[in-house]
């Protein structure tokens, strides 16, 4: 286990881009409410729970059109 | 020339704006950060979760370079297909293409412009993640010398081109995303189904994407790779071509 808290820093660079992907989607759900299914509370559920996953899915197949 | 440089600024704004580009250079990125980090110590976490588990040989270096090459030539090209999928589909149910082409604009240019930038976008992800898994590698693995670790990455990047050349032809060829995207995965499904048959295995691009851990081991020599590359270049560029054409005759 000591190994692993050790190793830990390293993976400083994954969390801070997961955080990033996390809020910029975040903000694009709160600033364009259009979506093509589900809700902006729902929305903002997935892209900060799931991290990297939750971005993606948001902007692949949640986005709506711009207006 | 004047009008693909004007569309291919424009490209790239769009694709920086809808966040393609940020998406695909956290996915390659963190892939490239992954990949060795769970090399290393998937051992660890995995005896962490169950104590009794007999581990095999400790991981080297090479491990590292397997887990780039499965998740990059997996998940990181499917990601890219996926959202350059919509490249065309776009503008044709928009109909935005027709003011352009109307006032000018050579439509061999679009074509162009718009590979262009899924190429440079492709280059700029795949070679940032490649350095992340090269710098983590040596730091994990400090003191292991391998061969051929540029060459071998040099031959996945070349496949990049090649998967974007099918995908635009479908893109030109299909009027809805989805079925552009179905028909790059059939095209790649069946380049890769060939790779199996003995006679053909030697010349197909497939062995750009398969073979590249086996380079950096040197169980192949570089002299294997040359005539798929031959190939997968003289491919790439006859898709582009074909595409120019059917895109000529295309109503927008």
């Amino acid at each position: 286990m000591d190994a692993l808290l050790e190793i830990l820093p390293l993976l400083i660079p994954v969390l801070v881009l997961d955080a990033v992907l996390a809020v910029v989607a975040a903000l694009h759900v709160l600033r364009h409410p259009h979506y093509r299914f589900g809700s902006k509370v729902f929305w903002l559920v997935v892209v900060v729970v799931f991290l990297l996953m939750g971005p993606i899915t948001y902007f692949v197949i949640g986005r709506g059109e711009e207006q | 020339m004047n009008g693909y440089v004007a569309f291919l600024k424009k490209e790239l704004t769009e694709n920086i704006k809808n966040y393609r580009f940020l998406i695909l250079f956290a996915v390659f990125l963190i892939f490239g950060l992954t990949s060795p980090f769970l090399a290393k110590f998937m051992p660890e976490i995995l005896s962490a979760v169950a104590a009794d588990m007999q581990m095999g040989s400790a991981p080297v270096a090479l491990d590292a370079w397997e887990q780039f090459y499965k998740n990059i030539s997996g998940v990181g090209f499917s990601a890219f297909i996926i959202l350059f999928g919509s490249c065309m589909s776009g503008e044709y149910s928009k109909g935005t293409l027709v003011l352009l082409v109307t006032k000018g604009l050579p439509r061999s240019a679009v074509i162009f412009a718009k590979y262009t930038v899924a190429a440079i976008l492709m280059t700029v992800c795949y070679w940032t993640g490649f350095l992340a898994t090269y710098c983590y590698t040596a730091y994990l693995w400090p003191g292991t010398m391998l061969s051929n670790v540029f060459t071998a990455a040099f031959y996945l990047w070349l496949i990049g081109f090649l998967y974007l050349s099918i995908l635009l032809l479908g893109c030109v060829v299909f009027k809805q995303t989805f079925t552009s995207i179905l028909f790059t995965g059939g095209i790649v499904a069946i380049i890769s189904l060939l790779g199996i048959v003995e006679p053909l295995a030697k010349f197909n691009p497939f062995l750009l994407t398969s073979k590249n851990v086996e380079l950096i081991s040197g169980i192949t020599s570089v002299s294997e790779f040359l005539m798929p590359t031959i190939i997968s270049i003289a491919i790439t560029i006859i898709d582009l071509w074909i595409a120019t054409i059917l895109f000529d005759g295309k109503q927008l």
